[in-house]
């Protein structure tokens, strides 16, 4: 009976032994915490719940103790990454992450932006790219304080990036730049960050819009877009993926896939897939890409200054961006002789289309007659094309 | 600085990911890259912008071109249909619709004049249009459409 008892207590022990709960470091607790202030963001104040729920979900389960489920160390030889490791010793977070780490998932998404934008608006009044590129000012500017702050030119940029605010550009720059070991950021940290503050942009935005521009400005109204025309609305994205891709040409894989997403949709002969494209495809990768971003979010990469840093620039990024595209919006009013609102520019950041929305809002604070909705969708939709060309433009020179 | 330099640079930089760009090479790659990056996307949209300019113009040429045949064919086939001008009192609608309009615009009136204690004669409707600004039916289905936002 007594040889029972031991071998029961000595299974117990080893049980306990090999349980999670003896095995969890403090760092990894403070990571779980962390992971449940997320989700609250995600669930109760609806911060991007449809990225941050499983993003958050991600860094939670990979910071449970032995659960085995992401491991760094099979993706630090960033020059040679042992794929027959990965498919033999991965977890299910490892092989989701493949698709971050080919960047396959990032412009998949974009093929799902693509069905859903509307770049009319934008073809109505061309003049809307300035507006795009000038919000991308804050992407460049940050680049110069995160390498005042001592980040290595691949941190800067993906850093920098969080300034484009958008979410999949970001994780696309982020997970070319921040391949191999020796990063004290990951691409899960720029992730979080680009996607909480692109929640925030109403919040960001409407403060440094007001200070930067009279109360005769901000009343500005602007006129109705002419009506464009199917045939311009298919030529549009085939013509901008050509330029682009010869202009900057890693910029090609998002870009390529918006706009086949978008001539789906205009051409209007593909109904089927422009139906999976913007449903069932997107909502998988992006279940895919949260999870498997999440899980890069380890405690080394959180519970540091670095961390601290990167929240601080990427404010900065988007604040900076904001202003460059309401200062750029301020000089065309000039040019124009007050014909355009420079509330529009702020729009430019992409963040579609909460940005054009903020725009608007601002607008109609001002004067509730003021409708610049279709006028911001314009910069916006630019911004997207602008982050992506910008983007390219790290990816080359970095 | 020309670009293979600055690959180059950033060839040296990538070598060690740990050590901080500028220590490695200091503010002028930093500068460069800010400075080519913006450059290169300002560039990128002013050709997409110029593009989409001589698009605009030449399919608005072509749609005008069209619409000006287009006209002269309707009115070819369809004869002015002759609408007799009810008199009904100094107020002339030019349809029932109109005169629905009328009755309840002088409704409002006559609410309004109870509430003062005052009795006012409708003399005339005008529709008021403000240059800058769009039909009330326009503002009320655009705030319909953007008020959730």
């Amino acid at each position: 009976m007594s040889e029972v008892l031991n071998i029961f207590v000595d299974t117990i022990k080893d049980l306990a032994a090999s349980s999670g709960l003896a095995n969890m470091d403090w760092k990894a607790g403070v990571m779980i915490l962390i992971s449940f202030v997320f989700m609250y963001l995600a669930i109760v104040k609806e911060f991007e719940p449809l990225l941050l729920l499983p993003i958050s979900f991600g860094m939670f389960l990979t910071n449970l103790p032995l659960a085995e489920m992401y491991h760094p160390d099979l993706w630090a030889n960033a020059s040679n990454i042992n794929f027959g490791d990965v498919l033999h010793e991965g977890g299910l977070l490892d092989i989701l992450y493949l698709g971050v780490k080919l960047q396959i998932y990032p412009p998949l998404i974009f093929l799902g932006i693509g069905t859903m934008t509307d770049f009319g608006p934008l073809i109505a009044n061309p003049k809307s790219f300035l507006l795009g590129a000038a919000a991308q000012a804050g992407i460049f500017l940050t680049f110069i304080g995160a390498a005042v702050l001592g980040f290595s030119a691949a941190e800067c940029g993906s850093i920098a990036i969080i300034g484009g605010a958008d979410g999949p550009t970001a994780i696309y720059v982020s997970s070319k730049l921040l391949s191999g070991g020796g990063f004290s950021i990951s691409t899960g940290t720029i992730a979080l960050a680009a996607y909480t503050y692109m929640a925030l942009v109403p919040v960001i935005q409407p403060p440094i819009m007001k200070l930067l521009t009279t109360k005769k400005e901000r009343a500005i109204k602007m006129p109705q877009l002419r009506q464009v025309s199917k045939t311009e609305k298919i030529i549009f994205p085939i013509a901008v993926t050509l330029i682009v891709a010869l202009l900057v040409p890693s910029a090609a894989p998002l870009v390529g896939m918006l706009m086949l997403g978008n001539l789906f949709k205009e051409s209007g002969v593909c109904s089927r897939l422009v139906d999976t494209a913007q449903n069932a495809l997107m909502n998988i990768i992006t279940i895919f890409l949260g999870v498997s971003v999440g899980a890069t979010t380890q405690a080394d990469k959180i519970i540091n200054l670095e961390f601290a840093k990167v929240i601080i620039l990427g404010v900065i990024a988007f604040a900076v961006g904001t202003a460059a595209g309401v200062l750029f919006g301020k000089i065309m009013c000039l040019v124009t002789k007050g014909k355009v609102n420079p509330l529009i520019g702020s729009a430019g950041v992409s963040a579609v289309p909460m940005a054009a929305r903020v725009s608007q809002k601002v607008g109609a604070e001002t004067d509730p007659t003021n409708f610049l909705l279709m006028n911001a969708m314009g910069p916006n939709v630019a911004g997207v094309i602008g982050s992506a060309v910008a983007a390219g433009v790290l990816l080359s020179v970095i | 600085m020309n670009l293979p330099t600055l690959y180059s640079l950033a060839a040296n930089a990538a070598e060690n990911a740990s050590i901080a760009v500028v220590d490695e090479e200091g503010y002028s790659y930093v500068w460069a890259v800010v400075i080519t990056g913006l450059s290169v996307v300002f560039l990128g949209l002013i050709i997409l912008i110029l593009f989409v300019w001589l698009m605009g113009k030449t399919f608005t040429a072509i749609e005008n071109r069209d619409k000006s045949k287009a006209p002269a064919e309707i009115k070819a086939e369809k004869p002015q249909p002759i609408v007799a001008p009810v008199k009904q009192s100094s107020v002339k609608p030019a349809s029932k619709s109109e005169d629905e309009i009328i009755a309840v615009i002088a409704a409002a009136v006559a609410a309004m004049g109870e509430a003062d204690g005052k009795k006012y004669k409708l003399k005339s409707v005008k529709a008021v249009r403000n240059k800058a600004s769009r039909p009330a039916w326009s503002v009320a289905g655009l705030q319909s459409d953007t008020a959730p936002f």
